[in-house]
């Protein structure tokens, strides 16, 4: 677009913002400079009126650290306690409902909710002191409870660790984001996660799909990844967690131990790979989230 | 209240993984209807289809005849109750239980009628003004289950309800569901992993295994005539006793060796064991702790079903003592009487009740006798 355009477009959303018209005389800035001050005073002016624009910048970086600063202090953010970010993916797009529903629970004086977008919220909770992760889990898990009870809507909850003091929820967004975005590739089944109980997943996710290829080839060869059914599938995870012991899997499957080694042995005959051995083990486990993230059409 | 109608229900993940196979169950009007099984067995999952959270990847949901799998979770009438309850901690119990009729903008004086009639039913009558840190876990629990009946739903949901509850609490809390049962006259789907709890509330019950339904009977049928060695094996505490046995045909008269010892099949049992070729091959043979007996009158009445056991742990409950020894490479637990003489480190006879043994087929698992 060019300047001409875009200046006058900023123009009109300032004039929609505050009902006056500007005009620019004696601009001693480039037009780029121009440009950015410009955005920045509509953002100031939005973000002085609204405690939630604000914070949808902050948590975004749209602005810049001195500017964070001043506003957390215009609005009396306590800057200092221990804050937590849960992030909420709706199915479909959240209505008022919603937002009372999490009103009512959770966002007191201290705590705040901000809209991402149509199907997004994201819940920031000031704690009087830490708070462990299993305490937030806890939490994700109510505000799932919740809303899916009183609001009869699929929800999905990404959380990170809590943060020491307010600036950490910068950080805090984007692993509650990339958790959600890993929780949809690699764990369907869950519907409340944490960034910290990612495992291997956050590692491969952050691999590129050739590299993904590499290693499958090299350690698979051509194999196909349809012929693991969904049985042999939840053996194998079964397996994973419970720390490779035939025991305790076939106690978890209520299968016969010799029915699990025959299923084990199965595998071992289709992939070559023995997963009774660790080494073997961690290939496949890396070589199925591999497959996963190649599968899912994300860049 | 409502029928609810499951026809080839399945739910595929897009990684391949096939949470619920072919799932089918005709739920008739005012049922108690329990989904159990280990962890991961695709239970929860077919509870989220029928409440619309999860979608359905195929088959048919009915509710009252109607097809329901693309109708909205909000219309299909249902209410859902989870463990993990938060209630609103700044509100009463009436605004608690009010709270969802009055996002919906229900008229004040319909959701003051609901809560009321509720609270009755709860016994929360005279605790609608106190707020929840002033109840008791038991108390809070009734709560969250007044705010899904204040919405008059067709068919209740519940999803592991009891589980973040003490022991003691949650056998109260099954009498009280089991009451409000009766009280509602409502069809309730309710799911756990927990066999106690699913044996004492369950007007029916489903055994889930690996996203596919093993068996739908009521807790007796269940009990006693398993369909396969898992059903068996999950269904009682302490669970069935399963111990390896080589069959042998002579005539009608059919042995079965576990061990040292040969104990004879009653004539049901051999002609279901002979019709399926069984002769000279190894089965499964289950037996109920309690089916095992050290008393000197039941074994003088059974001398062809006695094993010699050398007891390894004594554990007296009160009412009952489990004895637990090793048996032809098995562990074995007995449910006798307190008055036992036996003790840890004692040779014991004991005369299995053959009428109640179960065998099973080792290959399928599947039953041969029932």
């Amino acid at each position: 677009m060019e300047y001409e355009e875009q200046l006058l477009e900023l123009l009109d959303e300032l004039q929609k913002e505050t009902g006056i018209r500007f005009s620019l005389s004696d601009n001693a800035n480039d037009e780029h400079e121009t440009l950015r001050k410009l955005t920045k005073l509509i953002h100031r002016y939005r973000g002085d009126r609204n405690k939630a624009f604000f914070l949808k910048e902050f948590l975004t970086e749209e602005i810049d650290d001195k500017e964070i600063k001043s506003r957390a202090k215009s609005f009396r953010i306590n800057e200092e306690a221990p804050w937590s970010l849960i992030y909420i993916e709706f199915k479909k797009a959240y209505d008022t409902e919603a937002v009372s529903v999490l009103s009512s629970i959770y966002a007191s004086g201290s705590d705040h909710m901000v809209e991402e977008d149509p199907k997004h919220l994201i819940l920031l909770r000031q704690h009087k002191k830490s708070v462990t992760d299993e305490e937030l889990s806890d939490i994700a898990t109510n505000i799932h409870d919740t809303l899916e009870t009183e609001l009869m809507t699929s929800v999905k909850i990404a959380y990170d660790t809590v943060s020491s003091d307010f600036y950490g929820l910068q950080n805090s967004f984007k692993h509650a984001k990339a958790a959600m975005d890993i929780r949809n590739i690699f764990h369907l089944g869950t519907d409340v996660i944490g960034y910290h109980e990612l495992g291997l997943g956050k590692l491969v996710y952050s691999l590129p799909k050739e590299a993904c290829t590499e290693f499958i080839h090299d350690h698979l060869g051509d194999f196909d990844f349809e012929q693991i059914d969904s049985e042999t599938r939840h053996t194998i995870n079964v397996f994973f967690e419970k720390g490779l012991s035939i025991a305790e899997t076939a106690r978890e499957l209520f299968v016969h131990r010799n029915t699990l080694v025959y299923r084990l042995d199965k595998l071992e005959k289709l992939t070559g790979l023995d997963i009774r051995r660790f080494s073997d083990a961690v290939t496949m486990e890396i070589a199925l989230l591999m497959n996963e993230l190649k599968k899912n059409n994300t860049p | 209240m409502a029928s609810i109608s499951l026809k080839d229900i399945c739910k595929n993940y897009p990684n391949g993984f096939q949470a619920v196979k072919n799932f089918n169950l005709e739920i008739q009007d005012k049922e108690f209807i329990i989904f159990v099984g280990p962890s991961g067995c695709g239970k929860s999952t077919t509870l989220r289809m029928i409440a619309g959270l999860e979608d359905i990847s195929s088959g048919e949901l009915k509710i009252d005849g109607k097809l329901m799998n693309s109708v909205e979770p909000k219309d299909r009438d249902i209410a859902m109750v989870f463990q993990n309850y938060a209630l609103y901690p700044h509100m009463t119990v009436f605004d608690n239980m009010a709270f969802g009729l009055k996002i919906r903008k229900v008229d004040k004086g319909e959701i003051k009628k609901r809560v009321e009639e509720a609270a009755k039913i709860l016994d929360l009558d005279k605790l609608l003004d106190r707020k929840p840190k002033a109840l008791s876990g038991g108390q809070r629990q009734r709560v969250a289950m007044g705010r899904a009946i204040v919405r008059n739903p067709k068919v209740f949901l519940m999803d592991e309800l009891l589980s973040n509850l003490d022991a003691k609490l949650r056998v109260q809390m099954r009498i009280e569901i089991s009451k409000l049962h009766d009280r509602l006259g409502a069809t309730i789907i309710y799911v756990t992993h927990d066999q106690t709890e699913a044996m004492t509330l369950g007007t029916r019950i489903v055994v889930m295994k690996d996203g596919v339904v093993q068996q739908i009977d009521s807790p007796q049928v269940l009990y006693s005539q398993p369909k396969n060695l898992f059903v068996a094996g999950f269904i009682g505490s302490p669970q069935m006793n399963f111990i390896d046995a080589k069959i042998a045909v002579n005539g009608s008269d059919v042995t079965a060796t576990l061990g040292n010892s040969t104990l004879k099949v009653p004539a049901a049992k051999a002609k279901a064991l002979i019709d399926g070729g069984y002769d000279g091959k190894t089965v499964i043979l289950g037996i109920r702790p309690e089916d095992l007996h050290d008393d000197q009158a039941f074994i003088a009445n059974s001398p062809d079903s006695v094993i010699d056991a050398k007891i390894r742990v004594y554990e007296l409950l009160g009412a009952e003592v489990f004895l637990y020894f090793d048996y032809a490479g098995s562990q074995v637990t007995a449910r006798v009487d307190p008055r036992t003489t036996a003790k840890t480190g004692d040779d014991v006879k004991f005369a299995l009740d053959m009428e109640k043994i179960h065998f099973f087929d080792k290959d399928s698992e599947e039953t041969i006798t029932n």
